[in-house]
Parts: C-alpha cells; structure tokens; sequence
C-alpha cells in the first residue's frame, strides 16, 4: 500500500528547477534555430563553393594555420603580411605534397595563371617575369607508394609588383595532391592540378577574399566598383530619411497630440486608415507622379522625372504613419501640467515645442530614428519600383540583382553573393545590438509584434 | 591684325564646339555581357569615333526580350540592342525595328559576302535584313581527355555515330568519382539529333512530327544514358547546369556550346580536355545555330536621331578588329568568315582555342538550323520539353511520351 | 504676427504648419494616390496614351485572368494558414514556457534577428537554404539516415522515464509522468545509450540516397498549393513565431498571480487555468495580433518577388505581386487598369477580412 510521503519544499523545488531548465533548454534551441542558419551563411560566405554537397565546416578560410601560411607569403612577397601583393624582387616558397602510387614517375609543373573576375575586363595583364624553382625536400616511403614533398620558390623578375598571383601545380598523371603550406582554392584534373586564386593575397586579402571580391569585381563602364556605390546610396537614403523623421514626425505628432484643432479626430483615424491601405495601391499614381516631376516641378531645376534618383526615395510621402502615431502617443503620456504651466509663463507653441517639449522626447526620438533608419536600410519595394539604374540601387535591390547575376545557373558563385548579404547585414546588426532596448520599445509602441 | 585673326580663330573655334553637341549613342545587352562590351567599346569602337560621340552600354537585368518589346512599344528603345535569333521574328513583327539592307549595301566595312550566310539568314524576315549577327555558337562534344586516358577509353571523334558515341560513354562511365555523361531534358540538345534521325520540323500536312518513328527513336538513343543508367542530370549531381558538372569533374562528357569555353577557363584552366562534333546517324548531323546580332529601332524613334553614326557603331561593332579583339580575348565565335584564318582559329595553341575552333567549323557543317520555333512558336518545344521530362523521370517510356508530345501539340496547332 | 488675433487663431495656424508634411503625405501620396487608382482601375491606361474610361471591364478581365484567381487563392491560403499557424503555436509556446525567464534580453535579441534584417537578406538565405542539395535537404538525409539511433533514444527514454515514475510513485512522491528531474535523467540515459549502442555497432546509421525534395524550383502542388508556397508560409511563420511567443509571454505574465492563486484554491486543474483565466487575458491581445497578421500576410510581397526568379512565377504570385507584375513585369506596356483594379480588389479585400474578423471576433469571445 503506497502512501502519500510527506514532501519537503525541497523537492518541489528540485521539480520547478528541472521545469526550468526544460524552458531555457527550449528557449536556447529556439534561439538557435533562429539565429543559426544566418551564421551558418556568415560562415559560409567564405567557403570556396557554398553549394557544395555534403555540406562541411570544413573551411580553409577559416583555418588558422592557413592564415598563419598566408601571413608568412605576403611577408616574403613584399613585406606586407597583412594585403600581400609580390614586389619586384622578392621570391617567395610553398611547400606542395603529393601522393606517387608505385610506378609513377615524373616532376610538378607550376604554371602562374591569369587572373579571371567576371565583373569586370581588363585587358590581360602582362605576365608576371618569373623564375620557378622546383626542390624535392623530402620523400616518405608508404606501403601504397610515395609521399613526395616539393618547394615551389618563385621570385618576382619584373618591375612591378602583382597584386594577384593565381597559380596552378600539376603532378605527373595517376599522382594525387595531398596538402600544401596554403590551403589551395580547388584540386582538378582527378587529382593531379591545384589551383591557388592568389598566393600573395595577405591574410586580410586571403580570409576576406570573397568580401573583397564582391565589393570590388563589379564595376560600372567607368571602372568604379558599384557595390560600394549601393552601400553608399543606402546610407545617404538612410541617413536622410532619419532627418526627416525626425524633423517631422514629432511636429505631426505633437499636434495631433496636445494642439486643438478641428477635425482633429477625423485626421488621427485617417493615418490610422493608411496603416491598413497596402502600398500597392498608392505606388502606381506616386510613380507616376514622379515620372511626371512631381506636377512637373522638377522641369524648373532641369529635370524631366524624378524616376531613378533619390528624390524618388523620399518624395511624395514625407512622413511615415507609424512615426506620427508613436510621437503622439509619447507626447500624450508627458503631463500636460508642464505645457500648461509654460503657457502660463507666456511661452508661445513654437517655444514650448522646441524648449519643452522635443527635450523631454529624446528616448522616443531616439526609437524614431532607430526604426526609421532600419525600415529604410531595409526598404524593398518602392526602391525596386522606382530605381532602374544599376548605379542607383539600394542594397537590397543590389543583392537582388548579384543572386541573378551570381546566382545564374552558368556560374553558381554563392560565396559573393552571401559575402554582399553580409556587408550589407553589418550596419543594420550594430545598431541593433547597440540600441537592442530601443527596438524593442519600438516595437511595443507601435503596437505591432 | 594679329587681334583679328585672334578673334576669327575664336569665333571659328565657339562655332566649331557649339556645333559639336555631345551625342550619346545606347546599346543594351545582357548584363552578362557587361565587361566584355565595356572593354570592347573602349579599346575598339571610342577610338575610331568622334569625340563628341560616346557609346555607352546598358545592361538589362531581367527578361531581355519583355524589356525590349515594351521598350519599342512604349517608343523608347535604346540605339542599338541585341536580337537573339530565337525571338527574332516576334520583335521584327512589331514594325519597330529596322531594315538593314540599305546600309549594309552602301556600307565600306561590312559586306554581304563578309558575313558567314548561315548567320544572314538567320536574321532575314519576309526578305530583308534585320540584324547583324556579332556572334554566334553551336553545339559540340566536349569530354575530358584525363577522364578517358585514365579508362583507356579512345577519344569521341568526328568519326563517331550514335552508338559507337555511347559506347564510348558507357565505357568511361565510373561512378561514383564520375559519369559517362552529363545531360539535362533539354529540348534545345535534343532537337538536333532528332532532326539528324530525319525528323522534320513539322509533318508535310502540318502536324506534329513527335510520332514519327525516327523522333521516337531519337527519343530513345537521347535518353538512353539516364534510363541506362551511364549518365544522369545536373540536378542529379548536385550542380545548376551541365557545364559545371563538367567543370567540377563529375561528368566525363557533355553537349554543350562555346558558353562553356569560360568557366572552364575560369574553373579549371589546365583541364585536358578536347571537342569535338555531335555524332551522326545515318550520315547525318544535326545542330543549333545560336546567335544574337544589332538591331536598330526604326528612324521615328532612334533616340538619338542620327541612324548613319548608329550604323556607324555597328559596323564597328561588328569590324574585323572588334572580332579579332573578342576572339582573342576567347569571349565569342565572331560572325566573319575572314576570321577562320585568324591565328586563335587556324593553329589553336589550346583546348580552348580549339574549343572555338570546332564550335566555328560546327557551325557551317550541314544540318545546321538557326535555333528559332517562328512560324509555330514556343508551344513547340514547351511539348518536347514536357515529353523529354517524362522520360528521364521514367514516368512514361520514350515512345509514349513522344506521342503524348505530338497530340498536345497538334491540339495547341488547331487553335 | 500682430495681426493674428486672440490664442484661438495662433493654436491653429502652428497646429497647421506643424502638420503640413502630414498633410501633404496624406494628402498626395495617399488620398490623391488612392482616388487616382481608383480611377484608373475603370480606365484602360498604360502610361502612354491617355487614360480611357472602360467601366468595371478591368474587373471582370481580373476574374478571368487565371494569373489572378491563382493569386487570390494563394494570398488567401496564405493569409489564413500563416496567421492562425503561427498565433496558435506562439500562444502554445508561451503558455508552456509561462515562468520568469532571466536573460530575457539574449533570447530577445536572437529571436529579433530575421525582423530586423531585410527580407532580401533573409529570403536569400532561404533560396540557398532550400536548393536540391542545399541545408534542408541535407539536415532531413542525416536525419533520416539516423533513425535507428533516434528510435533506440526514444524508447530508451521512454522505458527509462516509466520505470523512474512507477518507482517514484511506488515510494510515495507525488509524481507526475511527465516529471522534469526524471525527465532528465530519462534523456540523458537515453542518449549516452543510444551512444553507445551505435558505438559498439548494435545499431547504424543508413546510408540512403539523399533526400531530394525541390522546395522553390516546382510547380507541384500539395493539398492545392504550391510546394513553394508552403516552404515561404514555413518561412514566415519560423521567422515570426518566437518573436510572437515573446509578446505573448509578456502579455501573460502581466496576468495578476492572485487570479491564479484564487483559481487554484478552488482545486482548478492546469486546464481550467488555461482555459479560465490565461486565454480571457490575453483575448484582447490575440485579437490585435490576428488582426495585425491578416493585414499584413494579405498582402505579402517580397517573398513572392525575391523567389520569383527561382520558383515558377505561377507558384508564388500573390496579389500584391500580381499588381507589381502588371505594372512592370509581364512584357509589353504596363497595365496600369488591371493593377490599380487588384490593388483596389486588394484593398477592399483587407477591409472585408478585418471585419470579418471583429464580427467573428476570434479573440474576442472564447473559441
């Protein structure tokens, strides 16, 4: 017969513990889930291939003693360990291993390659004038065949320094590659040929070379590199619709709070209403309106349309419904006594806005900005509907257009395409992390999510 | 005196420049395409042109065919665009694209005769001349001579027919490290063997050739590797096309264009790898003829309103110096005859250059159709790719499929 | 400003000035905005020519657009299935995880990450994520290679957690089934055993062929809607759910202890807790949440627009897109007539739903 033991506090406690530690247990796998494929991308944005099958962590970017071989060439190349680039002059050595079965015999060819990009054509760079030097340094006896360790040296003879040295080593047929002092970018020819995009890229140059490749390869007809030109355009876009959020969200939303006029309701449900109206509906006529140069002012400064500029990202609407209604319900919550007490004083609207009242709004101001500098970093439709220029493109428009690119069956190059989505990913992060609190508040004030 | 002069020269000089407007001269292409075009207007064309005269490339980014249509319906076109053979007679019906033939007649540079015909045909509608051909590519056989070395299988050849062909991939077949044969339900590979077969574009009394015994038996020898088992799809080996499954190593053979010619150079430039051209059947050889040419908008919406400086740059687009450059930079096959005596194809110092070699000479072989489905249109090949499909899933055998194609395709023809 | 009489007078005219830009954006780029597509949606307009007045003809050529029916139908699917889906699991989640969580802020800001970086950002992540021989379908091939090891855990745990709660109950202790210390010891065991059985090679994995679901590049359809569509619906929902959970978990945790305190001493069991004073506090809360999630999953795009170039435009369209697409995607002049007529369908669609769901009033009453 089972009775009921008298328990003490104690166990209940170990339960509640337990139950616990179930939830942080789930909260944690949640958070990875969430978090997790986005680090996978960060990680994987510096693989060779990202869409390689299986899938593996193995990644000689990633790879420290790598970055300690990378180190060590750019040195030798040109004293510079961390950007690299071959000085005239300057001879540098990689240790190559390869696997001889039985019976094959033969010595490494090494071959300097051309360098290749395809976003951008430059006529062929003159070969650089080499020396190769090839040593057998060392020979392990296995019980398949042979372990063969070579050292490549080669020194610059010319005059000019290479930024870029793409290299190939090819072993005699049926010989395989086994490893080298720098992780090289792909082995082909069943084995026998290792290629290297770069020997004297630095570390910097080696660990990043997909960043730097998506910043860098795609130029426009003038040679400049655009997606520094996306990044640019999103920040000044930004930056300036910060401004004037806050410039003139908190007039709107002031009014609507504390100033009496009539149809004072009827204006609050009306931006209201906004919220629920898609923007599909309102973009047709706002892109024909910048088409025509908005009532055809523009024509006065000598433009025809106002398409494909970054006019076109801040007009027609100048103040965003979500920002008017949080100042407003900020301004409500402040006591009217303050207000009241001024206009006592004297003090006119214009003065209690500016000295008072703006002042007291800095922590909502501050989520203002924060929010209005994420929606725009982040804007993807208006921007897809009103920019056509590739020099003009936001960064998600830009990043679009690098998956079509990149991504086209022809020539799968993920790697630059999760590089861009990276850097383009870091300013919103940091300010997320910086101002986490504020987003939040953002959030809760708006009411949504 | 010598303020006259002075004032003379000067006003000379304002004349000279206010008359000298800067015209800007638009050409839109893929945006592939981009630093090729960008290199080749200013090493080749900006030199010989006035320098009031710039030349700027626009690349387009989503469907070329749908931008240009809506471009010439909306009345702004750009100068010069592409024409791909394949949507051709569609763009030329809008009657908003120019008629060539009188600048080609009275042209210096470019004649006639210079031009591979194959390639002027293409580009013909109703009788006139609506493009200049910049370049072209067909289909041939590449295969990885390591792979084959390491078999001890021979080489494909240009001797070889259908069957000593699979042979040949079936004994070079050596999973898992690689397949025989990498190859995609593609209408546009298959067509040319089944019109090698005998197969017509369309009956005589105009329906759907599909049933014909020699389409079936095209049918069955094209998917043969895959139902066999000695070759498999891209999506099979994990890769987006054919072409990188060949770059990567995973497959010994593939059917593919001069397109491939630069991934290789950019994957693997010291591959051994050879071409070759499509094996034949009964003699007979067939291929696509793939090619994309300038076209001009009519005079009425040229935008820059001057269709002599706009031929001008077509012509020098199209100049045995601007080929030459694009052939050397190993980027196209240009449209010249002239150009078969070029180094790069007479005595080809690489398998690329060789690559190019056999894609040109493919070219001009019998058999070969420019890759357009006018008068019929894409129904076409939409029922072919359907039926091709079915049969490398397995879902319907050759025969079934093929005559599942031709009922769907006589059905859309009634309409 | 002398001749500005009396406060009354002043009030408005900075009340005025302060509003201007609103006014102007309400004014131009909304109510001009939306009176002019109305407009338009009874004109045949393409940019061009002028506009020309053709009744409710747009309208019906919409109705028998298959382009825009299969929209419709996919924006509706989508909308429902999305909303309830993730309400209903971010309630359940936050109901089970209810208890004072510390370090709130980490788990916050990861589960924020998908919401403050682009929808380009993350759709392009998903694109590479569900290629053929992309993460998903390697995770569910080792998965499914591993079967072996995840059934011997399970019945490991399970032979593990029966034999501890008989024997605690045997001893007395009031112990539930689903007991939390047992249930670690249960999970531990079964795992350092499953461990250890495929050590020694008493179980192995398999090596099937890899799972080859096409998630993007397919037209297959599954109980009627597209393959796509539903891995963008898993999308917005695994994107959307934490952060959900977290409102709610907030919301519930304002609910005053006395109330449950007061129920328990009436002997309510967790289920009349549940059902009697958690979901009547939050009903007002749920209803916004629903609310807010039927707007804005109706009128989903960017999704639809970042995978359109991957997946069959036919199985992703939704309406909105569907005005995009009239406007600057299906070749030929844009379709200014067609668009604006979806767009206003879209609007006054929004409408109906939002008042459906205030007379229906999921959230309002107890369902």
């Amino acid at each position: 017969m089972t009775e009921q033991r008298q328990v003490d506090q104690a166990w209940f406690a170990r339960r509640r513990r337990a139950k616990a530690a179930f939830v942080y247990a789930f909260l944690g796998a949640m958070a990875l889930a969430v978090v997790g494929p986005f680090i996978y991308a960060v990680f994987s944005a510096f693989k060779v291939n990202p869409l390689e099958w299986p899938p593996s962590l193995n990644i000689p970017r990633l790879w420290p003693p790598n970055w300690v071989s990378a180190w060590n060439l750019g040195i030798q190349a040109g004293n510079n360990g961390w950007l690299g680039g071959w000085a005239p002059g300057r001879a540098l050595s990689l240790d190559v291993v390869f696997f001889y079965p039985p019976g094959v015999e033969g010595d490494l060819r090494v071959e300097i390659l051309r360098p290749t990009g395809r976003g951008t054509y430059q006529p062929p760079d003159p070969q650089p004038v080499t020396h190769v030097e090839i040593e057998n340094v060392e020979e392990h006896h296995g019980p398949e065949g042979y372990e063969k360790t070579f050292r490549i040296t080669l020194r610059n003879l010319g005059t000019q320094t290479y930024p870029v040295l793409p290299l190939a080593v090819v072993g005699p047929p049926n010989s395989r590659f086994l490893r080298a002092t720098l992780a090289p970018n792909s082995v082909r020819g069943l084995g026998t040929t290792a290629y290297w995009d770069n020997l004297v890229s630095g570390v910097l140059g080696y660990i990043f070379s997909y960043f730097i490749q998506a910043w860098t390869e795609f130029r426009d007809r003038l040679g400049n590199p655009i997606f520094p030109r996306w990044v640019r355009n999103s920040f000044i876009i930004a930056i300036g619709k910060v401004i004037v959020a806050l410039l003139f969200a908190p007039l709107a939303g002031y009014a609507l709070a504390r100033l009496r006029f009539p149809g004072r309701n009827l204006l609050f449900f009306l931006v209201m209403f906004t919220m629920m109206v898609p923007q599909q509906v309102t973009f047709i006529s706002n892109y024909v309106l910048l088409r025509d140069g908005l009532f055809g002012i523009s024509r006065l400064f000598g433009r025809d349309s106002l398409l494909n500029s970054y006019w076109a990202l801040f007009l027609p609407a100048l103040v965003s419904s979500l920002g008017v209604i949080m100042m407003k319900q900020f301004f409500e919550s402040i006591p009217v006594e303050l207000e009241e007490a001024a206009r006592i004083d004297g003090a006119g609207i214009f003065r209690i806005y500016t000295r008072i009242i703006l002042p007291m709004a800095k922590p909502a101001l501050a989520v203002l900005a924060i929010l209005t500098f994420q929606g725009s970093w982040n804007e993807f439709f208006w921007p897809l509907v009103v920019l056509r220029d590739m020099e003009m493109f936001t960064l998600p428009i830009g990043l679009l257009f690098f998956r079509q690119y990149y991504g086209a069956a022809g020539g799968a190059n993920w790697n630059l395409i999760l590089s861009g989505t990276v850097i383009s990913a870091i300013p919103v992060i940091i300010v997320f992390v910086l101002f986490q609190r504020h987003f939040v508040e953002g959030f809760r004030l708006s009411g949504i999510k | 005196m010598k303020r006259l002069i002075l004032l003379v020269v000067s006003a000379v000089l304002a004349f000279s420049a206010f008359g000298q407007e800067k015209i800007i001269i638009r050409i839109a292409g893929h945006s592939v395409d981009k630093p090729v075009k960008e290199a080749l207007i200013r090493d080749v064309v900006a030199p010989k042109l006035p320098p009031n005269v710039e030349v700027v490339f626009e690349p387009v980014v989503d469907d070329y065919k749908q931008w240009l249509l809506t471009m010439l319906a909306a009345g702004t076109p750009p100068d010069i665009f592409y024409v791909d053979v394949y949507w051709a007679e569609e763009v030329v019906k809008t009657g908003r694209v120019r008629a060539l033939d009188e600048f080609l007649a009275k042209s210096e540079i470019l004649k006639k005769e210079d031009l591979i015909p194959v390639l002027v045909d293409a580009f013909t509608v109703d009788g006139k001349l609506y493009a200049i051909s910049k370049d072209f590519n067909s289909l041939v056989v590449f295969f990885n001579k390591d792979m084959f070395d390491a078999k001890g299988v021979p080489y494909p050849s240009a001797d070889d027919d259908w069957f000593t062909f699979w042979d040949k991939v079936r004994r070079v077949h050596n999973p898992p490290e690689w397949v025989g044969i990498c190859l995609n339900p593609d209408f546009a590979r298959f067509l040319p063997f089944a019109f090698a077969a005998g197969m017509p574009f369309l009956n005589p009394d105009g329906t759907a050739p599909f049933a014909r015994p020699e389409a079936i038996a095209a049918a069955e020898w094209f998917s043969a590797p895959i139902r066999a088992g000695f070759g498999a799809t891209a999506a099979d080996l994990g890769v987006g096309w054919p072409g990188a499954a060949f770059v990567e190593e995973k497959a010994a053979v593939v059917i593919e264009g001069g397109w491939l010619i630069p991934p290789i150079r950019e994957g693997a430039p010291l591959m051994k790898f050879g071409t070759t051209f499509l094996p034949t059947f009964g003699g007979r050889r067939g291929n696509y003829l793939f090619t994309v040419g300038y076209g001009m908008p009519v005079d009425e919406i040229l935008p820059s309103k001057r269709p002599d400086l706009v031929w001008k740059v077509i012509e020098l687009l199209t100049s045995p110096e601007a080929q030459s450059y694009i052939l050397s930079i190993g980027h196209a096959i240009p449209s010249r005859a002239a150009l078969l005596s070029h180094p790069v194809l007479a005595s080809p110092a690489d398998p690329f250059q060789e690559a190019m070699r056999t894609v040109f000479i493919a070219t001009g072989l019998p058999g070969t159709v420019p890759f357009s489905f006018a008068p019929v249109g894409s129904i076409y090949h939409v029922a072919v790719a359907e039926a091709l499909t079915k049969i490398f899933t397995g879902e319907l055998s050759p025969a079934a499929a093929m005559q599942e194609a031709a009922k769907k395709l006589n059905a859309e023809l009634k309409r | 400003m002398s001749w500005l009489r009396g406060p009354r007078r002043n009030e408005l005219f900075w009340a005025f000035l302060f509003l201007l830009p609103l006014l102007w954006t309400l004014g131009v780029a909304f109510a001009y905005a939306f009176f002019r597509a109305l407009w338009w949606s009874f004109c045949d307009y393409d940019l061009f020519a002028s506009p020309k007045f053709v009744g409710l003809a747009n309208y019906a050529k919409l109705f028998a657009d298959l382009h825009f029916l299969k929209a419709l139908f996919h924006s509706l699917s989508f909308a429902v299935i999305v909303t309830f889906t993730q309400t209903f699991l971010a309630l359940l989640l936050a109901i089970a995880l209810n208890q004072k969580i510390r370090g709130l802020t980490f788990f916050r800001a990861a589960f924020y990450t998908p919401s403050i970086l682009s929808s380009v950002i993350v759709g392009l992540i998903f694109i590479w994520f569900t290629y053929r021989r992309g993460v998903v379908n390697f995770l569910l091939t080792v998965a499914r290679n591993y079967y072996p090891y995840f059934l011997s855990f399970l019945g490991l745990v399970i032979v593990m957690q029966s034999t501890l709660v008989l024997w605690g109950r045997k001893r007395g202790f009031p112990v539930r089934a689903f007991d939390p210390v047992y249930l670690w010891i249960s999970l531990f065991v079964g795992g350092v055993g499953a461990f250890f059985l495929g050590h020694f090679r008493l179980i192995q994995p398999k090596s099937m062929p890899p799972v080859d679901i096409i998630w993007l590049e397919t037209a297959e359809k599954f109980l009627g809607i597209p393959r796509p569509l539903w891995a963008i619906m898993a999308l917005n929902i695994g994107t959307t759910v934490p952060t959900m959970m977290l409102f709610f978990l907030a919301g519930l945790q304002d609910v005053p202890r006395e109330l449950y305190e007061v129920a328990e001493l009436d002997g309510a069991s967790w289920w009349a807790k549940l059902w009697y004073v958690t979901i009547p506090a939050l009903r007002p809360v749920m209803f916004l949440v629903i609310t807010l999630g039927l707007i804005g999953t109706l009128q989903m795009f960017d999704q639809a627009a970042i995978t359109s170039g991957v997946a069959p435009l036919d199985s992703v369209i939704t309406l909105a897109y569907y005005v995009y697409w009239n406007m600057f995607g299906a070749g030929g002049l844009p379709r200014v007539g067609m668009a604006a007529a979806a767009a206003i369908f879209l609007a006054v669609l929004t409408l109906v739903v939002v008042l459906i769901q205030r007379r229906v009033g999921i959230g309002e009453k107890a369902w």
